[in-house]
């Protein structure tokens, strides 16, 4: 392609209403799933917040100012068909809090028609289900809305309570090898038409990133020389369960002036 | 931070066909009528079917994309989208016409199928094509497993999803994140070109070489250290003037187990299972055959509805190894930062 070929095809693009872009140390494309366009277990509209990011964030789009690039994901729900959690370095994905929704009239007419209940009862991953012979119930302490009954039984829905998680850190290439990405924001309200509270949780990652990231460091490697620890508090989230899978097996801590003076929280 | 402005890309609504605009959201089930076909289900009622083909792995010359627009044209009003495993799929086709339109996309070469238990589209980066980093041609072994494997993608026979992801370097995020993943692996050290190594930031290559395998020598090059280097890439990648691959060396990982979803296990990386195998295009026997192994292994195991992933965790690693048949090597135990984790610190063993 010479010069003036690429002045063209980027004119042209922009007349269909494209932007070109997304290459080097920006913002990459966003990508997302189908979302609610033809699937019914999307509990966050994709496809809108894909427009919505790529318009807002255009200039990060285009410009590279980065320290490296970042690759942003979107997945309608936690069966995270877009990667988001895996190599999304910032990945958004649609979760909800409260309890999957059982219609227990249609429950009995998916079983009538041939449904094999007992399969998903002994697959939930955690025994949540409860089921006797009439109605399904959910145990609340037990369920880790994983989607599987979800997927597997057209009566049962996700909740309403929803919103999106973010994570940050998954790739592949750089210093420390793959890593998954890890939760930062385990639940952030969607709020259409600007999306302020994502936005925000957004940008704190970017700001974190831009501020302490190295020349062609990823954001995971980032963390892992941080520690999530820092960078969490950097990203000034509130501490909870949600960010770890377990709590941490030493006591090597740093300890600040006013933690000393003020004793342990 | 940036204002709303730009060109962006096109709103949501110019791309989808009526009956999906109409219904956006508002899905209540689907149902998959046969493999490849999928008969979505609003909670108003209306229908809209979908049919799934096969792709080329990561290449599309204009002529077949054109044809396939051609066959959108007259069988779907136009519309189509490309899946997020690079599947092709005709979006709101004629219940009618479907068997119509299922003979004239197999007539031009590309099956129908990857729904559902079945083996999904397979995935490739485009390798030789167009990057200076592959050691192995990813398009070309996702031909030949896909060779070997074209009734399972035509057919609902396994236990459940087969997703095979293939990267031809070590930077190819997706290749850990399928059940099978095929990664390209250097066995060089690559080589400084003394020309042209002025035009690199030599800081920045020194820095990012995870090892420390990178010195200065002198004032104006670099020299890689042989014994430290673990052959990621990062130095050919940020560096014009740093080149890796040696056709006699190279060669490709398999790994398994990768996934996404939150059901079962939860989202985890792939592992690598056979630490090398030799380029041997053009039919890449030797990965087919791994590939084969695997999958005959997991089909006869399994328990319906179980990934690969939740296989290997219910029967745990060490009888994951004797029922494939692959032969554990030191490579096989990981050495890098995390590979203590990895490390056995128990003795439920699974002799």
């Amino acid at each position: 392609m010479t010069n003036e070929d690429m002045k063209a095809v980027t004119l042209e693009l922009n007349a269909i209403g494209y932007d070109v872009g997304s290459a080097g140390d920006a913002i990459r494309n966003i990508a997302d799933c189908m979302g609610p366009s033809l699937c019914e277990y999307a509990v966050m509209d994709t496809p809108r917040l894909k427009y919505f990011m790529t318009k807002h964030y255009i200039d990060d789009i285009q410009y590279p100012r980065f320290p490296f690039k970042i690759k942003t994901k979107m997945s309608g729900c936690p069966n995270d068909c877009g990667k988001a959690l895996l190599h999304g370095d910032i990945g958004i994905i649609g979760v909800f809090r409260d309890l999957p929704k059982v219609n227990n009239e249609r429950l009995l007419e998916w079983i009538k028609l041939g449904g094999d209940i007992q399969r998903v009862l002994d697959r939930c991953p955690t025994d949540a289900m409860v089921w006797d012979g009439k109605g399904l119930e959910i145990d609340p302490d037990r369920c880790v809305r994983c989607m599987y009954c979800i997927n597997r039984i057209p009566a049962i829905k996700p909740g309403d309570d929803r919103g999106v998680a973010i994570t940050a850190g998954g790739k592949m290439k750089g210093k420390y090898g793959p890593m998954k990405g890890k939760v930062v924001f385990p639940f952030v309200k969607v709020t259409p038409p600007d999306y302020n509270e994502l936005v925000e949780a957004y940008n704190r990652i970017l700001q974190v990133y831009d501020e302490n990231g190295r020349k062609k460091e990823r954001i995971g490697d980032m963390i892992q020389r941080l520690g999530f620890d820092k960078f969490l508090e950097l990203c000034g989230v509130e501490p909870m369960p949600m960010h770890f899978s377990s709590p941490r097996r030493n006591t090597f801590y740093h300890w600040s002036e006013e933690e000393l003076a003020g004793g342990v929280r | 931070m940036t204002q709303i402005g730009g060109i962006g890309v096109p709103p949501v609504e110019e791309n989808i066909p009526q009956v999906v605009l109409r219904n956006y959201g508002k899905w209540d089930t689907h149902e998959i009528v046969r493999p490849g076909v999928i008969k979505r289900i609003a909670q108003s009622g209306e229908v809209c079917y979908t049919v799934r083909i096969a792709m080329p792995p990561s290449r599309i010359s204009v002529a077949t994309m054109l044809e396939l627009c051609d066959l959108a044209d007259k069988y779907s009003g136009g519309y189509f989208r490309i899946t997020l495993r690079n599947s092709f799929e005709f979006v709101d086709v004629d219940p009618q016409r479907i068997d119509d339109l299922i003979k004239e996309v197999e007539a031009l070469g590309f099956p129908v199928g990857g729904t559902r238990n079945s083996m999904h589209n397979i995935m490739a980066c485009p390798a030789w094509i167009h990057c200076n980093l592959p050691a192995t041609d990813s398009p070309g072994i996702a031909k030949a497993i896909g060779d070997a494997l074209i009734e399972e993608f035509k057919n609902h026979r396994l236990p459940s999803w087969l997703k095979i992801n293939i990267g031809a370097c070590a930077n190819i995020e997706e290749a850990l994140m399928a059940d099978i993943g095929i990664i390209g692996v250097h066995r060089d050290i690559p080589v400084v070109i003394e020309d042209k190594i002025k035009i690199c930031e030599q800081p920045t290559v020194i820095r990012i070489c995870p090892t420390g395998a990178i010195r200065a020598k002198g004032r104006e090059s670099v020299e890689i250290i042989a014994e430290k280097c673990i052959h990621c890439g990062a130095c050919t990648m940020h560096c014009e003037a740093i080149l890796t691959g040696d056709p006699k060396l190279d060669g490709f990982a398999v790994a398994v187990g990768g996934k996404a979803s939150n059901t079962g296990s939860g989202p985890d990386l792939g592992r690598v299972v056979i630490p090398y195998l030799p380029n041997n295009p053009p039919r890449w026997p030797e990965a087919v055959e791994a590939v084969i192994k695997i999958v005959d292994a997991w089909r006869k195991d399994a328990e319906p509805d179980e990934r690969m992933r939740e296989w290997i965790n219910r029967i745990g690693w060490d009888r994951f190894f004797k029922k494939t048949g692959i032969k554990v090597s030191f490579k096989d135990i990981d050495g890098y930062y995390y590979g203590n984790e990895f490390a056995r610190s128990d003795l439920r063993f699974g002799w």
